[in-house]
């Protein structure tokens, strides 16, 4: 994942949202695969992030808020991307 | 099955009005048609045994016309051969389709339940239905989801000998207006607790106990639904609360507000035709979830149990 700085992540093919916002989690609803997701609010605000229009890693940890040169918060934006690549909720 | 129905026809016969023995001999018939809830069932059977829990279950069903369409027809029938003989089965069929192999004859009317919920399972997809009990009081409904052997069909006998109406101990029917249709069939209890209810609460009317399947620890045993809650199978409930419960032998009494959205997740474990429905069980649920209060609930003492049910039913 080194080399996602440089990525831009869009929605996977075929993937059509929907969402439940309970503090402190949103539930998300993949009508595409059928998959429902228990998602904690900043995840869930990064991937509306990226439902909205295709972002940068740095785009990205601006919508929660985060240091884009912080390393804990790229160590953690890297590991829900690659979990929601792995879902085949975003492409990359 | 339809999403409107009609109310119970004032002073329709009642399948108690029936002699057992005329009932026996309908059943054997051409069958019997019985209004539960929103569904109309024809059940047809020659065994005694079947004709004599039915009557003492569903003595307060209103009993359907002959011409009348039916919703489902289960039939339960002896099959032929010698083994007849030395090993007594039955052989359940839906719309004339067998399913599983047979079945212990001593079962009884179990098996009657049994293809019920088959057949709820696999012809109501026009509905959202989730695997748990749900009794209400006060017009406001308590959904009790939980895996097998978790205790929900003991807490609905419970809650039902408390005061609470029985809309059913193991299916939720949601209309489309989100409220829980009432489908109050007999509760069938498995293992310990039969004799558990049948201690606190001996003026329940129960079957006799039957063996039980291999998989079920212990005796089986039916539950007649209460009067009022027959009465009120066409007045739906409005779900205000969802309770996770979960029996274990010394527990200690234990109850934890569940936030929305980890309950909508396990709602959707135990919604039957979550996957099926698709958008629109993710809205209905997040629907139901969004106006309800979510508790877990371990307990070992039913009346602990039944005291914070009666707390819940006097919240604002």
């Amino acid at each position: 994942m080194e080399a996602s700085h440089a990525r831009v992540w869009r929605l996977a093919p075929g993937v059509s949202l929907s969402w439940h916002d309970w503090p402190p989690h949103v539930v998300v609803f993949d009508a595409g695969s059928g998959n429902t997701h228990l998602l904690e609010e900043p995840a869930a605000q990064v991937l509306r992030a990226i439902a909205a229009r295709p972002r940068s890693d740095a785009e990205l940890l601006g919508t929660v808020g985060a240091d884009a040169t912080d390393p804990a918060a790229q160590a953690w934006l890297t590991d829900l991307l690659q979990r929601f690549l792995a879902l085949t909720l975003v492409d990359g | 099955m339809a999403e409107l129905f009609p109310a119970p026809r004032r002073g329709a016969a009642r399948v108690g009005d029936l002699p057992e023995v005329e009932l026996a001999r309908r059943l054997a018939d051409s069958g019997v048609i019985v209004d539960i809830g929103p569904f109309s069932i024809r059940l047809t059977s020659p065994i005694l045994d079947v004709a004599r829990d039915f009557h003492r279950m569903y003595a307060d069903f209103p009993l359907g016309d002959d011409g009348q369409v039916v919703d489902v027809g289960i039939d339960l029938q002896r099959p032929w051969g010698l083994r007849r003989w030395w090993r007594p089965q039955m052989l359940i069929a839906i719309e004339g389709v067998r399913q599983f192999n047979p079945v212990e004859l001593a079962f009884g009317s179990a098996a009657f339940e049994w293809a019920f919920n088959m057949s709820l399972a696999a012809r109501t997809n026009q509905h959202l239905v989730v695997h748990a009990g749900v009794v209400e009081k006060g017009g406001r409904a308590v959904v009790l989801p939980a895996d097998p052997g978790a205790g929900k069909s003991t807490l609905s006998a419970a809650l039902m000998a408390s005061g609470w109406r029985l809309l059913s101990d193991e299916a939720v029917v949601f209309a489309q207006d989100d409220t829980v249709l009432s489908i109050p069939r007999p509760v069938m209890l498995k293992g310990p607790s039969t004799a558990m209810i049948r201690a606190r609460f001996p003026a329940l009317e129960m079957t006799v106990p039957r063996p039980a399947p291999p998989d079920t620890e212990g005796p089986l045993c039916l539950v007649r639904p209460s009067g009022n809650s027959v009465a009120a199978a066409a007045t739906p409930a409005r779900v205000r609360w969802v309770v996770f419960p979960r029996y274990r032998s010394g527990a200690a009494f234990a109850v934890q507000q569940l936030e929305r959205g980890p309950a909508f997740m396990r709602l959707a474990e135990h919604t039957i035709n979550y996957g099926v429905r698709g958008l629109s069980a993710f809205e209905q649920l997040g629907r139901v979830v969004g106006g309800a209060t979510c508790h877990t609930l371990e307990y070992s003492v039913l009346d602990e149990a039944l005291d914070f049910f009666e707390r819940l039913s006097r919240e604002a």
